[in-house]
């Protein structure tokens, strides 16, 4: 472009920047030696042509100023808490990293703290493993007892570092998961030759599938890369339903790899969709994360969606959605309720728990609130569980005011509040064991040879008479769970699910703490209700499945593994929402 | 096709007759017959016998028997050419407008850019006037609206929401092109017949790819009549580094398979317009996994001087202003992630950035102190996160754009290397 004719360029520019219905366009006119009758669409021509020809010629042609300074990602807001937790891994000058903590505060923070920052104390106490000696008993114990879905993918990668039985089991778990996945890379291989008519993730069995996701971190890049195809539509096959379902699998993945994926559903996917989308990268550090969740939730109008939204926003730093979710608690719709409720879990603060703790009075909203409550971890909030436990009838819903508590509690030990006086106050919440009759204690010794018997039985093969002298020690001793339990276990590891199914009923008639509070038991409990679920979903049987679902969900779960408990949740969710859309 | 036998002939001899050992096994052919042009695939099997199929589903028809003639040696004369009245029918529609013009489509356009102009960047979005006469268009368009016109909608939509007058020239220059090529009478030259096929979607004027070996290293969704209306997927050839593009509708289906991906295409067409031009797989086999020797390939196809860059960038953006969105993989040498620059083996900077309307400006504009870049993605955060995790960044492909006259990287894709493997990582 030639100086002569650059003081004109620049004036065209800005008559194209302003409009030439602003200012008249004969100046434009002029410049561009037109006459004042030239018709419009001529001088529209002539003004784009020009500049688009002159911005043309020169791009590219000036050197960058590489002096030029980039701002990063936006500075975080200064923590709203001043206790340690709040400061704990905030980057601020008066941010703490959790490095510096000791053994004590930080096996605290895995127990109460927010899940970036139990996240971090877990590499750190991974990291120190090797040096500490006698105490590491004392954190293998701490971790083995966590069953926190949201920690499962990087505790299963945690314990296989650890020596002992603890070590040993995962170790053992992660190499049978391991040569599962190598079957499934080749079923992956076929797919895409064409070999194979079936997307291989969702074609396999619940519990399967959710080990897998669950542990999506250590999947190699070739799985990751089909499942970012089936979630974005691109494998051909995968309708809706099973995307969202795949989406809502990856919950917990926390997998830096699927953001690209995660965001494309969240910019262009159903709300539900979106939803599930939001769910899964709130729970991955990515620096993508949070502008894209809020471009997203800018733009969004759907209470439900815009609550989940925020809530992932908030898990990122970002409060912007916080007084929005808020005013949300106040409307009638218990999905809107149900959505802020989950909002809050990050974005509320003590100042929300005593509205949060109304909702447990509701109980179609109580364990929505339950989990809020755990996470806030505010101290006021005790006296609410409490009660509530003693009302609710339901294991699984004291199983997890328990767990709320326990959080609770961590954290207002690391804000250096009294705990011992909280927990002597709220001990009541506790299971209070109802005592069985009593067995006349000739019965009780020939149950107790006949169960021996039983299992000797069983376990030379003999399964009729086994079983048979285990019902016999059960009618003998009525309140007695044991037998029941070796009748379910093995029918479970015969894959005969319907009828460990109804053994694990009259266990849970006889003893149901024997079976909720045994690791083994209630693994094959939940396992047996999962499997048994999927069978008559097959079938057709839609509203069975749900109502199996439904019931163990209600017992307490907790020693359950979190892949099956995860699936078990997932599957009623999905079945819901069928018989919902069936309805309407 | 007498032509074509007589030139590959006369080619045959400059390169000095037939080397022994060569055997043909199968050709793809493209015949234009009774007006319609189809491809032909004529395979030798192993046990002597021939299988031929046309996309027109016949295996006796015009097609097969002009391509089953060529390849047995018999030239077909010029006057034997069947259809050639109805080949040159016109690509312009009939007209159907009420004031009788040739080109409703044409109108519709020329409409849209003068209530721009007249409203100008920084009002024009939302104008009434303005919307009024994108309506128009989508009306004259029907359904499913072409690709070309959807994305020259969406690349207006971004510079009126960015008030950039620079880019709307640019967006309104390529609709004027298209508007003058629609109106001329008599017989178009090929540039704008491919002009008028690149924004209106006709299937004419596709050239074949036959046995090509592809690699996947870019996907994105981008605006159109609505958001996201258009995905686009950057597929670099493995044997000759041309970077084409696949692009769908979402109401389209395109080829299958994840971001990156092998593809080894028996079949694809290829449309020589804008850049990256436009490709359609046809017959293809898709690969998740990408091995170290295809990634090498890859990277010794990326542009390595970045002073080729902006000549390449100007002459695509010549060529059709509106539609031209040049993609490029670079060589990184070095990289400054403080400052997002990365460098060549001359030393030669390429800027990346991340947000097109937000950008610094030349020094001595009003506006650089207040003109504040920030990273409203994370993307570029990712970029500097992968280079300090691994042990190299090796290429970064991404789309060419420019801002105050400076080219710039927009980056999707980055490649790097840790632990002595290549990784890839999507940036969206």
């Amino acid at each position: 472009m030639s100086t002569r004719f650059e003081p004109k360029t620049e004036r065209l520019i800005e008559a194209l920047a302003i409009g030439l219905g602003a200012d008249g366009s004969e100046k434009v006119r002029s410049e561009l030696a037109l006459g004042a009758d030239a018709p419009d669409h001529d001088l529209a021509r002539s003004l784009v042509q020009i500049v688009s020809a002159c911005g043309v010629a020169e791009a590219g042609r000036v050197a960058p100023e590489v002096e030029i300074e980039v701002d990063g990602a936006e500075p975080e807001p200064a923590p709203a808490d001043g206790s340690l937790l709040g400061r704990l891994g905030s980057t601020g000058v008066d941010g703490i990293g959790v490095e510096q903590l000791d053994l004590e505060t930080c096996l605290g923070v895995m127990r109460g703290g927010a899940l970036r920052q139990r996240r971090a104390a877990l590499r750190v106490l991974v990291e120190r493993a090797p040096d500490l000696g006698r105490k590491l008993r004392e954190v293998v114990e701490v971790l083995d007892t966590i069953r926190d879905v949201e920690l499962e993918p990087m505790l299963v990668q945690a314990r296989t570092e650890f020596p002992g039985a603890v070590g040993r089991r995962a170790r053992t778990t992660l190499q049978i998961w391991r040569s599962s996945l190598s079957d499934l890379e080749d079923h992956i291989a076929e797919f895409w030759d064409g070999e194979r008519a079936v997307e291989p993730i969702m074609d396999l069995p619940g519990e399967q599938r959710a080990q897998l996701l669950l542990r999506t971190r250590l999947l190699p890049d070739g799985v990751l890369r089909h499942i970012a195809a089936v979630i974005e539509g691109e494998d051909g096959v995968s309708e809706r339903e099973a995307r969202r379902a795949l989406v809502e699998s990856l919950r917990y993945s926390g997998d830096q790899r699927l953001v690209p994926s995660l965001v494309v559903l969240l910019e262009s996917g159903t709300s539900e969709i979106v939803m599930e989308a939001a769910r899964a990268v709130r729970r991955i550090e990515d620096p993508r994360v949070r502008p894209a969740l809020a471009r997203v939730f800018e733009r969004t109008v759907v209470d439900v969606a815009r609550a989940v939204l925020a809530g992932a926003l908030g898990a990122h730093g970002d409060r912007r959605g916080a007084d929005y979710v808020r005013k949300l608690l106040d409307r009638d719709e218990r999905e809107v309720k149900l959505a802020a409720l989950e909002a809050l879990e990050t974005l509320g603060g003590p100042e929300d728990a005593e509205r949060v703790a109304e909702f447990l009075s509701q109980p179609s909203l109580r364990g929505a609130a339950v989990q809020t409550l755990k996470r806030i971890g505010d101290g006021r909030t005790l006296a609410s569980l409490a009660e509530s436990a003693s009302e609710t009838k339901t294991s699984a819903m004291r199983g997890a005011i328990e767990e709320a508590r326990e959080s609770i509690l961590a954290r207002m030990d690391l804000r250096g509040e009294d705990v011992k006086e909280a927990r002597e106050a709220t001990q009541r919440m506790t299971l209070t064991e109802v005592r069985p009759p009593k067995t006349p204690t000739g019965a009780r010794i020939r149950a107790f040879r006949l169960l021996i018997w039983g299992q000797i039985l069983l376990a030379f093969g003999a399964v009729q008479a086994g079983i048979s002298r285990l019902e016999r020690a059960a009618n003998l001793r009525p309140a007695w769970a044991p037998p029941w339990v070796a009748i379910a276990l093995s029918h479970a590891r015969k894959h005969a699910h319907a009828q460990a199914l109804a053994a694990f009923r009259r266990a849970i008639e006889s003893d149901r703490t024997v079976v909720e509070r045994n690791p083994l038991v209630v693994r094959a409990l939940a396992q047996t209700f999962l499997r048994r679920a999927e069978q008559v979903e097959r079938e057709g049987r839609r509203d069975i499945a749900r109502g199996l679902l439904g019931e163990v969900l209600d017992l307490d779960l907790r020693r359950a593994p979190s892949s099956v408990r995860f699936e078990l949740q997932r599957r009623r969710r999905a079945l819901q929402r069928a018989s919902a859309e069936r309805a309407a | 096709m007498s032509g074509l036998h007589d030139a590959a002939r006369t080619r045959l001899q400059e390169l000095g007759g037939l080397e022994s050992g060569a055997e043909l096994t199968r050709a793809t052919l493209e015949i234009e017959a009774d007006g319609r042009i189809e491809l032909v695939t004529v395979t030798m099997r192993p046990d002597g016998t021939l299988l031929v199929s046309a996309t027109d589903g016949r295996d006796d028809g015009p097609h097969v028997r002009a391509a089953l003639s060529l390849l047995s040696g018999t030239v077909l004369r010029t006057s034997d050419r069947p259809g050639t009245e109805t080949a040159r029918e016109s690509l312009m529609p009939a007209p159907t407008s009420p004031s009788g013009s040739v080109s409703p489509v044409a109108d519709a356009l020329e409409e849209l850019m003068l209530a721009t102009v007249r409203h100008g960047a920084r009002k024009a979005l939302g104008a009434p006037a303005v919307k009024l006469a994108i309506q128009q268009l989508e009306t004259v368009l029907g359904k499913p609206q072409p690709r070309g016109v959807t994305r020259f909608i969406g690349r207006l939509y971004t510079v009126l929401a960015a008030q950039d007058p620079d880019g709307l020239a640019r967006v309104l220059d390529g609709a004027t092109r298209v508007v003058s090529a629609l109106r001329r009478s008599g017989e178009l030259p090929s540039e704008e017949k491919r002009r008028i096929e690149a924004w209106l979607g006709h299937e004419r004027g596709r050239t074949t790819l036959n046995d090509q070996e592809f690699i996947e290293i870019g996907r994105e969704w981008v605006a159109g009549f609505n958001r996201g209306a258009l995905q686009r997927r950057y597929l670099v050839c493995l044997h000759t580094g041309t970077m084409y593009r696949e692009e769908r509708l979402r109401s389209e289906q395109g080829s299958v398979g994840p971001c990156p991906r092998k593809i080894v295409a028996g079949l694809a067409e290829h449309h020589p317009w804008s850049s990256p031009s436009e490709m359609k797989l046809l017959q293809y086999a898709v690969t998740p996994t990408v091995d170290e020797a295809d990634w090498e390939r890859l990277v010794s196809m990326a542009v390595a001087d970045f002073d080729q860059l902006a000549p390449a960038y100007r002459a695509a953006l010549k060529g059709d202003p509106a539609l031209a969105e040049p993609v490029a993989l670079v060589t990184v040498h070095d990289i400054d992630v403080d400052r997002m620059l990365v460098y060549d083996a001359h030393d030669a900077v390429l800027p990346l950035r991340d947000d097109p309307t937000r950008a610094p400006r030349r020094e001595g504009d009003a506006e650089t102190a207040d003109d504040k870049w920030a990273d409203h993605t994370g993307r570029l955060e990712r970029i500097r996160q992968v280079a300090l995790e691994s042990d190299g960044v090796r290429c970064i492909a991404g789309r060419l754009s420019d801002a105050g006259s400076v080219l710039w990287l927009e980056p999707f894709a980055v490649i790097a290397t840790k632990d002595g493997e290549t990784r890839f990582e999507r940036l969206r």
